[in-house]
């Protein structure tokens, strides 16, 4: 009938040109993805490398925590179940590195800087376990207080890094199950058993509210801006208290902080002041259990660097 | 021929008990030393490889102390958490600890390889439980035969480091690597009743023919080895640490579910 | 070091179409084998996996050739619109059939 009834052409002009780096931040901005070999602004490949090289980092660190307790793990399923659960970590660091690798950074590099304690990883993994009971909060809580995170960046504009959160948060999902049936279980239990829990739970809070950072300005939070991340700290947080709070209480577990509290006008959980100074010095390389476990992972770095020599060896008499 | 456990006399029945033990303590131990690398092993990739394998043992083995508690009238569980480290049966290779990539590799390769000729055995069993349990385990094996064919021979092919330490594993680990077919208590039973169609003996022999070929050209001749009467009774201070570290929860609390 | 990347595709299901699921790192190709079922294939979860060297795939991302400006609607089921036309032929042949 009309012309209007004809589709209008699209105008096939790429998004931005290489070098034009406001019209590459106009593209993130609005919804826009990069791939690895896109051309990108040295800041936004600087700021998302940083990004993904400490997700890897605690990735790879927070193996250690659970590590001791594969061996201790109290029956046959619950042994399966935690050592796939670390297994996946495991895998989580691969999908990572290889992000980052694919934007510069050579994976040998990222090992040796993070044992050279120039590079962070999450302040969660800084701290030692001291009984079963431990497995289960970590499990339970830090991968759900993770999986907050984790779900806010399965829309980041590095589509890589996206595409990885979205395996990543499936695999989690396993783990929080898991989690959460050993703290059940212990709940179910004995005294000695519930008391073992409480006293986890006690020692974990703290290092949990730190967890997602210190509320930023939202108006200089650049991953903010370039879409690498998708909400902000105290956003992440509320979320967490949200879910969580509640599943807690309704066991009979007693939140060691006396100012928690959901505002029923506001919406928001009240809760006191986490400890910034703490989580300052934690996460650069202070905390309990930071350099035990960099020794622990630097002298188990040096102890198969033969291996590494040996397959290189065959790689290149095979090339 | 009996194909239910309840058609077997005591001296069978007990004998079958000691078997499926013996073979689930191997899977069981060598699942946890090889689960020690999880984490810390060479390469990335490597370590969720090697993670899978550990898990597939404690899968085996967990599936092995069902069928025990079965024929027993037990719980798997307690079977595996349960007992003192002189109630073990698993075979006098499993006792070394954990040690350096190649230990672990020419560990795997030497258990993967005696398993392989024990589970064919296994597989044609009288016993019908026992017989599809030993057929799957050995599906899930030939992907532990591939990794542990793949490593050998990198380590062999791959300096002179590589083949050093290689060398050195496979010659401490020869001698007791014989006691995966140590004598059975009961072995006449066994082979009486169809339940184990192969002598210990005659499939110890197979084993050797068939890895001798291949071991040789890497570490030079080894010494003949017959398997020991005690193979599966000794037991060393590693073993006790590790018996130690994975009761140590579940022993913790009378009763306990966990 | 001369690790190499590997990139793995995955079927899902018998019949479904191969699907870009990640790479690995790996000296060779047996390894690499290896390792792609490690990461997509462990859980049970794949049918079938494809792993190729990252060098032996040719990528094409020029939008000149993919996305050309010109009009190409007459080569998609959305470039025919027939709404108002319907509409029109439609009554046009009711008020036929009415007289």
């Amino acid at each position: 009938m009309n012309d209007a009834d004809t589709i209008q052409p699209l105008n096939a002009r790429p998004p931005y040109e290489p070098g034009d780096a406001e019209a590459f931040y106009a593209h993130v901005g609005s919804g826009g993805k990069v791939e690895a070999d896109d051309w990108m602004p040295d800041d936004y490949r600087a700021a998302v490398l940083k990004f993904v090289e400490m997700h890897a980092n605690s990735e790879l660190m927070g193996v250690l925590p659970e590590r001791d307790w594969i061996m201790r793990a109290p029956t046959l399923r619950r042994k399966l179940a935690l050592t796939s659960k670390i297994q996946d970590e495991v895998g989580h660091a691969q999908l990572l590195y290889r992000v980052a690798e694919d934007l510069g950074k050579p994976r040998a590099q990222m090992l040796a800087d993070l044992l050279d304690g120039k590079t962070k990883f999450h302040n969660v993994f800084h701290y030692p376990t001291r009984s079963w009971a431990d497995v289960g909060i970590i499990a339970w809580l830090v991968d759900a207080a993770a999986i907050v995170s984790q779900q806010a960046l399965r829309d980041s504009s590095f589509a890589p890094y996206a595409r990885t959160m979205k395996k990543i948060c499936w695999e989690e999902s396993v783990h929080i199950m898991h989690g959460r049936d050993v703290v059940l279980t212990l709940m179910n239990g004995t005294d000695t058993q519930r008391a073992m829990v409480q006293e986890a739970l006690d020692r974990w809070w703290g290092p949990l509210m730190q967890m997602h950072g210190p509320p930023t300005d939202p108006a200089r939070d650049k991953d903010l801006h370039w879409k690498i991340k998708a909400k902000n700290n105290e956003q992440l947080r509320q979320e967490f208290l949200s879910i969580y709070v509640p599943r807690l209480l309704e066991l009979g577990l007693r939140i060691p902080d006396p100012a928690l509290r959901h505002d029923e006008t506001t919406g928001r959980w009240e809760y006191t002041e986490p400890d910034w100074a703490e989580l300052k010095s934690v996460v650069t390389g202070h905390g309990p259990a930071s350099q035990s476990r960099l020794d622990f992972r630097r002298a188990s770095f040096a102890e198969t660097q033969w291996v590494r020599d040996a397959l290189l060896g065959n790689a290149t008499a095979a090339a | 021929m009996a194909e239910s456990a309840s058609v077997l006399d005591v001296t069978a029945r007990e004998a079958l008990a000691e078997l499926l033990m013996s073979v689930a303590d191997d899977e069981f131990i060598i699942g946890f030393w090889d689960s020690e690398w999880t984490g810390i092993a060479p390469m990335l990739e490597e370590d969720v490889a090697t993670s899978s394998i550990a898990q597939d043992e404690i899968g085996h083995a967990r599936a092995l102390y069902e069928l025990l508690a079965e024929l027993t009238d037990d719980d798997a569980d307690r079977i595996a958490f349960g007992r003192d480290a002189a109630d073990f049966r698993h075979a006098a290779l499993m006792n070394h600890a954990r040690g350096d990539w190649a230990l672990s590799v020419a560990r795997r390769y030497l258990y993967e390889t005696a398993d392989a000729v024990r589970l064919t055995a296994l597989a044609r069993s009288s016993h019908q439980p026992l017989a599809l349990l030993a057929g799957k385990m050995r599906r899930e094996e030939t992907y532990h035969q591939l990794h542990a064919d793949a490593w050998l021979r990198r380590l062999s092919e791959g300096g002179a480091e590589g083949r050093g330490r290689l060398t050195t594993a496979l010659e401490r680990l020869w001698p007791d690597a014989q006691d995966i077919f140590a004598p059975l208590v009961g072995e006449e039973a066994l082979v009486r009743e169809g339940l184990l169609r192969e002598s210990m003996q005659a499939m110890h022999a197979a084993w050797q023919a068939q890895v001798r070929p291949i071991l040789e050209p890497i570490c030079g001749e080894l010494p003949s080895a017959t398997p020991s009467r005690d193979g599966r009774l000794r037991r060393t201070d590693d073993f006790a640490w590790l018996h130690g570290e994975f009761t140590s929860v579940a022993g913790s609390e009378e009763a306990a579910t966990w | 070091m001369t690790e190499r990347v590997w990139e793995v595709f995955r079927q899902e299901d018998e019949g479904d179409p191969m699907i870009h699921a990640g790479n690995v790192n790996a000296p060779d190709e047996e390894l690499a084998m290896h390792y792609a079922r490690e990461f997509y294939g462990r859980r049970g979860e794949s049918h079938r996996l494809w792993i190729v060297a990252r060098e032996a795939i040719t990528e094409l991302d020029d939008p000149d050739l993919l996305k050309p400006p010109f009009d190409r609607s007459h080569k998609k089921p959305g470039g025919y619109i027939i709404k108002h036309k319907l509409e029109a032929a439609k009554q046009r042949a009711a008020s036929e059939a009415g007289e």
